[in-house]
């Protein structure tokens, strides 16, 4: 819009370059607005009415000017200012807008990429998690132990490896019942277990043959294995396998039954105690007269002592296994908190304590 | 939230578990039973089970070594690399926690309150973490200036 600007005797007005404002097409051959914005300035006299020019300016654009004479209504210098800062705010505003949605389309990309890359990580992490469980399987642990060699019958090679190990661990040494040791030990140590308790078998190849080095054989101390089903899920399963140890114990070879037992004890539920797997172990058990094993294994005593066993651990507030209880032989057993299964130490000072009391 | 709340509270959840992992990884090593509910017995069975080991490697071990990683995120500089690191890692985690807490259930049918207790750490990392990096910087999202050498792009303690 071209800008006019009065004084008290003559009026200036001037046209601005086109360009502010659309170009017209011309009008009457090169008549036009359009050639009015050319730079054209001419001053105009104070009455407004006769739009007379004069002072120098192009002839023609007199002319057109003259024949389409413009009304410019009159405004003050005051107006005129805010009409300029309306103009710049609104170019400001509309510079404010489109920076906004910028921001805005900018932010929506970056969430965007930061979603596509979140979940790229859940996609890696739950492929991770896939293979893992996919590798780990049941368990990847032991499965049922084998006690026959497949090939020409007779123990397995991890048998006989059992039974050295058991031998060379307890021979010698008196049995009685479920008691390994000399009756006459001062010390005894009660230890509630479940054959399929991976946690006791821990405690059986861990810190157990130490102590049986130090304290059984030497005669101080006595180890009495009593029965307390944890591990084990079917308590048909768990009375039939504590039962079979009691039975090779009338025989006073229940602590071979016991440590072979744990020395190939299989993975934890996967169903490997059967009868075949009993008859197995019994038959690897050295020196178990099978015949009286399997009659003795239906001596209701035994399944009565079980339960005598398992009475006595609620008693004491047993929940695990293993459990212990020590003191002095034929005296009041108390309950022993243990540090460690594999490292004997905390049996070792209870044992010492015990002795020297 | 602002953005110091959330990442002071990232700070001292994987402080915690720090100790959490390091106690474990403690009692692997030392071979004693741990304190907790029921004599130590279930959370032993579980610290001492099949699955406690990963390729040979204590799992609480490798929670130690997680949750170092992720306090080391969260002590660097506030930019969305590390944000995103910390956000990767605590998924990481919660995969990983997650993938125990099923083995604990359904496999070992015992319940560690140590294992719990890093499971719900990592979930609540998980959510922290994640939202922090999907907002993002938003108080520079666009126009913010880089940030002069030595200066943090969004210092610790700007309002978010």
């Amino acid at each position: 819009m071209p800008s006019a600007r009065w004084n008290d005797d003559v009026s200036l007005f001037s046209m601005p370059l086109a360009g502010l404002e659309p170009a017209t097409p011309g009008l009457e051959g090169r008549c036009s607005i359009q050639l009015s914005y050319r730079g054209a300035s001419f001053i105009l006299a104070p009455d407004g009415d006769e739009r007379r020019p004069v002072a120098a300016v192009p002839r023609r654009y007199l002319t057109c000017l003259d024949r389409k004479s413009v009304k410019v209504p009159p405004v003050s210098n005051l107006e005129s200012d805010e009409g300029d800062l309306t103009r710049k705010q609104r170019r400001e505003q509309a510079r404010e807008e489109r920076k906004a949605a910028e921001q805005a389309a900018a932010a929506g990309d970056a969430r965007r990429k930061r979603m596509t890359q979140l979940g790229g990580a859940v996609a890696v992490v739950v492929v991770a998690i896939v293979v893992i469980l996919v590798a780990t399987g049941s368990g990847g642990g032991k499965k049922t132990p084998t006690l026959v060699n497949e090939k020409g019958g007779g123990q397995s090679t991890e048998v006989k490896k059992a039974v050295a190990e058991v031998k060379q661990e307890i021979d010698g040494i008196p049995q009685s019942g479920n008691v390994l040791g000399s009756p006459a030990a001062p010390v005894t140590l009660q230890y509630f277990g479940d054959l399929e308790c991976p946690i006791c078998r821990e405690f059986t190849t861990g810190a157990l043959p130490a102590l049986i080095q130090k304290w059984v054989k030497t005669g101080k101390l006595r180890v009495e294995y009593r029965n307390l089903e944890t591990a084990t899920r079917e308590p048909e399963v768990f009375t039939t396998q504590q039962t079979d140890a009691l039975a090779a114990g009338k025989q006073n070879k229940g602590w071979y039954f016991i440590e072979l037992f744990y020395h190939l004890q299989g993975e934890e539920d996967s169903g490997y105690v059967t009868e075949k797997y009993l008859q197995g172990l019994a038959s690897a058990t050295p020196g178990l007269n099978l015949a009286k094993w399997s009659s003795d294994r239906s001596d209701q005593t035994l399944q009565a002592k079980i339960a005598t066993d398992t009475q006595e651990a609620n008693n004491n507030g047993f929940t695990g296994t293993p459990s212990f209880l020590i003191g002095k032989s034929g005296g009041a057993l108390k309950k022993f908190e243990y540090s460690s299964l594999t490292d004997p130490s905390s049996f070792n000072e209870a044992i010492e304590k015990l002795l020297k009391a | 939230m602002s953005r110091r709340t959330l990442r002071i509270t990232l700070i001292v959840l994987s402080v915690l578990g720090v100790a959490l992992a390091t106690y474990l990884t403690y009692i692997h090593y030392a071979n004693i039973k741990p304190l907790c509910g029921r004599g130590g017995g279930t959370c032993l069975k579980v610290q001492t089970s099949q699955y406690s080991k990963l390729a040979g490697v204590p799992v609480a071990l490798m929670g130690l070594i997680g949750y170092i990683l992720i306090l080391g995120t969260l002590l660097a500089p506030e930019e969305e690399r590390w944000r995103f690191a910390t956000a990767a890692l605590t998924l990481g985690g919660f995969g990983f926690s997650a993938y125990l807490t099923y083995r604990e259930v359904f496999s070992l049918e015992e319940i560690c309150e140590y294992c719990v207790s890093s499971a719900v750490l990592l979930t609540v990392m998980l959510g922290l973490s994640s939202w922090r990096f999907l907002r993002g910087d938003e108080s520079s999202a666009v126009s913010t200036p880089p940030a002069a050498p030595g200066e943090h792009a969004a210092p610790l303690g700007s309002p978010s």
